[in-house]
């Protein structure tokens, strides 16, 4: 169910009527069955991976803050697994007929999945062994237990991402390795379907037992408000990947309707779905036209196809994190801020600072500081390059993203080492603005090769498209198919409003407009989104992530 | 609240008076086709269809059978072929680079912008006692061969409507089974329009056998006038076909549970015994636009080859991923056609059908330098 389809359309205001109708419990209950509907209306299937992340840092959880858990949290967390199991991996529904028109009835000899009854199996001996050893492992020492709930933690969740997301990929580098010494090697592939936004809440479940390993969180005892955490359907593919610190309490305290929370949520969807359908639809067609072509294009076609990428990540990304953010205001629940006008950052330190604030947060917290003070000599470098690295992983299982994040990382420790070198400047006010717009245009040149290496194919493409930049190789001659009108009206309005947040450091400030002046900025966006309606819709950028 | 509906209303108003269509007769802007498009089919067709033939725009007079009485009947010169052509544009634009090749050849030219292969088939069934064409060249579009689930170019390509018609076929008992049209030309649809009980019958079987019918997108009303409407109703269209033409086909290709490849498979069989019982020489032009990869190829190349029929697939000529064979309206370029053209003499030639002397000299290079010829002849 993707934010631009017309059953989302249905699909939150359905939410939004019975939630008003719920007391806080109940609106927690509700909200989760409406997660699992939400993500299961892609495939069921991968609804076991949440259930099981869900489950694994719940009991992590308690273990390392409280020592265990009751009988009853055990008892609870354990169904909720079978269950899980059960329903969504091993029954195979299509074989439950109801009303059909050949009669009611079951077909017994393809009710079960055979794959689904070893991951029944498994998690059954999963839950078998945490209940046997519960009593062990409480009995432990503190440092250990905690030790081995964190390290459980981490190793399922990073299981579950491996297998999902790198296994095929590491396999295949294995083979073209082999292959370039002269092994000609056949290894085993799992060939499964990605699971959609699996790095994003695997990311967001690690977090709750990291903070609570840190004692910086108490574990949350009620399991419906964590598997609700896990879950949340507004965030739950594409981030913005929100901490438990934040989200937990939000989740756990009742909300009260306000006005101007409703109102700025209804404006954050219009200007998600106006980033979405009028501008990252509308440029799609003219990007793929070169980066799929098999023909010779030239370095202008390269120059404005990889200009449009930029426009159309950025409009994906940002406009799915506003249509999460402004959805879950509706709810009166606040997500974090993702976008803060990336491209008018000045460097890559403040590059970072504004654009996917919550996976360059969560990577300065959960993997650079860690490698910074476990390295004796507290060396920053290295350790931005290894969070830039595996950034740049996390983004997808292909080298391209790896050399997409090594780029930023050198970027990094360039502007690290030049910062702490240069001397300030001393310039009068027109100097430093000069400055200052000669820094955004500088640094936005840069990143904008960085979007080659995130957007290519392949890195005989990288290698062709930035000799074809190199060498201006085509001419002047333009062969891109011509974005949509709704993007050509519509950037410069994204432009503008970029501008109005840079310029106030405000994301707010549109709301001290006069009233008219709002009321013809949501005219426009509503206008520029109707029609980018006509565009081929596309599926977000992020959630292959 | 308020403020934002007058700016609407405002933005809407001054859109629609800075980007009014033109009168009639006079072509109008990209900008005023892009903020007149998702009018109403039957707005659309107001607009068209005049009270005469003159008064009416070119595209409602385009593709209905007869819409060319002035194409040759046998071939112009001596000794040279007359080469009867079913297709769309882009199989026009190949015969008339064949005959910038070879000016001995001449050309009857049937058919409709982006007709389907059932338009095409119908063409040639209606049009084969009436000349002395040697060879019949069938071109069959890959984009368009989801229109074989349609009866008219007017819902498909609600955007630009070309109201011509042709039947809907379909399998049944094994046997090809044609629905024909209510309407079969423009002065039938004229009357049609005219008269609100034949209307609403044409409405209705539209509605009930051509896949892309949408009753949003067909009826018309006072709300053409705004364009906040049109633009809703273009994207709600849009939505519609598209998810039509998924059925039909995804990036694999087309889809193995569409009714699509048996019908084609079926009609193209019927073609050949046709154009064999009528003493010809067939060939099938295989087009694959963007997106396309070599799909139609797939679909169909099996039947051609059991067939024995030549055929010429663009796929290796033009490939479909290559942005240098495309304009930006979707043709191919002159370049591409000149290509797809020598093919195409190459296997007249192959044929025994032209005298080779007439043959120039880049079109035997061409032949015989290709390795991995894409032209199959039977």
């Amino acid at each position: 169910m993707l934010f631009n389809s017309v059953q989302f359309l249905l699909f939150l205001p359905a939410v939004l009527a019975i939630y008003a109708l719920l007391p806080h419990r109940g609106q927690n209950r509700m909200l989760l069955v409406a997660s699992y509907v939400f993500y299961g209306s892609w495939d069921e299937r991968f609804l076991f991976l949440i259930a099981l992340s869900t489950v694994v840092d719940y009991w992590c959880g308690l273990t390392i803050g409280r020592g265990g858990l009751t009988g009853r949290q055990r008892l609870g967390a354990s169904t909720w697994l079978t269950l899980s199991a059960l329903c969504f991996v091993t029954i195979n529904w299509s074989a439950v007929r109801i009303g059909g028109a050949d009669g009611s009835g079951v077909d017994w000899a393809a009710l079960l999945e055979p794959l689904g009854v070893w991951a029944l199996g498994g998690a059954l001996a999963l839950v078998a062994v945490a209940n046997a050893s519960h009593r062990l492992v409480s009995r432990l020492d503190d440092d250990r237990r905690r030790t081995i709930g964190l390290w459980a933690s981490v190793l399922v969740n990073l299981t579950i991402l491996g297998v999902f997301k790198y296994f095929d990929f590491f396999v295949g580098s294995a083979e073209q390795a082999l292959q370039g010494m002269g092994v000609d090697a056949r290894l085993i592939r799992l060939d499964v379907v990605l699971p959609v936004g699996i790095s994003f809440y695997t990311f967001q479940t690690m977090c709750y037992t990291i903070d609570v390993y840190r004692r910086k969180l108490p574990p949350t005892d009620r399991f419906l408000d964590f598997a609700l955490y896990v879950a949340y359907f507004p965030q739950l593919v594409a981030g913005p990947i929100e901490r438990p610190g934040e989200l937990l309490p939000r989740l756990q305290s009742p909300r009260r309707f306000e006005l101007a929370r409703f109102q700025h949520g209804c404006f954050l969807i219009l200007q998600g779905l106006f980033k979405k359908v009028a501008i990252a639809d509308g440029v799609a067609a003219s990007v793929d036209s070169i980066y799929s072509s098999t023909g010779t294009v030239g370095a202008v076609d390269v120059a404005a196809a990889t200009l449009l990428f930029c426009l159309q990540v950025y409009c994906d990304f940002s406009g799915y994190s506003d249509i999460a953010r402004g959805a879950s205001k509706l709810l009166g629940i606040d997500l974090v801020t993702n976008f803060r006008a990336p491209f008018f950052a000045r460097n890559p330190a403040e590059y970072w600072q504004r654009w996917h604030i919550s996976l360059s947060t969560w990577l300065r917290d959960y993997l650079f500081m860690p490698l910074v003070f476990l390295d004796p000599r507290r060396r920053i470098y290295p350790a931005l390059m290894i969070t830039m690295l595996l950034g740049g992983l996390w983004h997808g299982a292909s080298w391209n993203f790896v050399l997409w994040g090594g780029f930023h990382g050198l970027l990094l420790v360039i502007h690290a080492v030049y910062r702490d070198r240069a001397p300030r400047p001393d310039a009068d006010r027109t100097g430093r603005r000069w400055r200052v717009a000669a820094g955004i245009a500088v640094f936005f040149a840069i990143n904008w090769y960085s979007f080659l290496l995130f957007r290519a194919g392949s890195f005989a493409q990288i290698f062709d498209f930035t000799a074809t930049l190199v060498t201006g190789a085509g001419g002047t001659h333009l062969s891109m198919k011509l974005p949509a009108l709704s993007a050509v009206v519509g950037i410069p309005v994204l432009l503008g409003l970029d501008l109005l947040e840079y310029a106030t450091g405000d994301a707010l400030a549109y709301r001290r407009l006069p009233a008219w002046c709002r009321g013809a900025l949501y005219a426009l966006l509503i206008f520029v989104f109707v029609m980018g309606t006509g565009n081929e819709p596309t599926e977000f950028i992020y959630f292959q992530f | 609240m308020l403020w934002t509906l007058v700016c609407l209303a405002v933005i809407d108003f001054a859109v629609g008076r800075l980007f009014a269509s033109p009168p009639a007769g006079v072509r109008p802007g990209p900008l005023q086709r892009r903020f007149d498009q998702g009018r109403s089919v039957e707005g659309q067709l107001a607009r068209m269809v005049g009270a005469t033939d003159r008064s009416s725009a070119p595209m409602a007079a385009a593709g209905w059978y007869g819409s060319r009485p002035d194409e040759p009947t046998r071939a112009a010169h001596d000794g040279g072929l007359l080469v009867a052509a079913y297709g769309m544009s882009t199989s026009f634009r190949v015969c008339y680079a064949m005959q910038a090749l070879d000016p001995t050849l001449t050309f009857r030219l049937t058919g409709g912008p982006n007709a389907p292969l059932s338009h095409s088939y119908d063409s040639y069934q209606k049009d084969r006692d009436r000349h002395d064409a040697d060879v019949v060249m069938l071109g069959i579009s890959a984009w368009a061969l989801a229109g074989l689930e349609s009866m008219t170019q007017m819902l498909i390509h609600f955007d630009a409507p070309a109201p011509y018609t042709y039947p809907l076929y379909r399998i049944s008992d094994g046997e090809l089974v044609a629905t024909e049209p209510l309407v079969q030309s423009l002065d039938e649809l004229r009357r049609a329009m005219g008269d609100a009980d034949r209307w609403e019958a044409f409405r209705r079987q539209l509605a009930e056998h051509d896949a892309y019918y949408d009753d949003l997108v067909f009826r018309g009303g006072r709300l053409d006038e705004s364009t906040l409407v049109r633009l809703l109703r273009r994207g709600w269209g849009q939505r519609h076909i598209r998810r039509q033409l998924a059925r039909v086909h995804d990036t694999d290709g087309y889809r193995p549970d569409s009714t699509v490849g048996p019908v084609a498979r079926a009609i193209v069989r019927s073609f050949a015994e046709t154009v064999r019982a009528d003493g010809r020489s067939a060939i099938v032009v295989l087009f694959h636009e963007q997106g396309f990869a070599d799909h139609l190829h797939t679909l169909l190349g099996p039947i051609l080859r059991d067939l024995d029929l030549a055929f010429v697939s663009t796929h290796e000529i033009a490939p479909a991923s290559d942005l240098d064979s495309f304009l930006p309206d979707g043709h191919f370029t002159a370049d591409a056609d000149r290509r797809i053209a020598r093919r195409v003499l190459a296997i007249i030639e192959a044929e025994g059908l032209m005298n080779t002397e007439t043959l120039p000299l880049s079109t035997s290079q061409d032949t015989s330098g290709s390795g991995a010829s894409s032209a199959s002849s039977g």
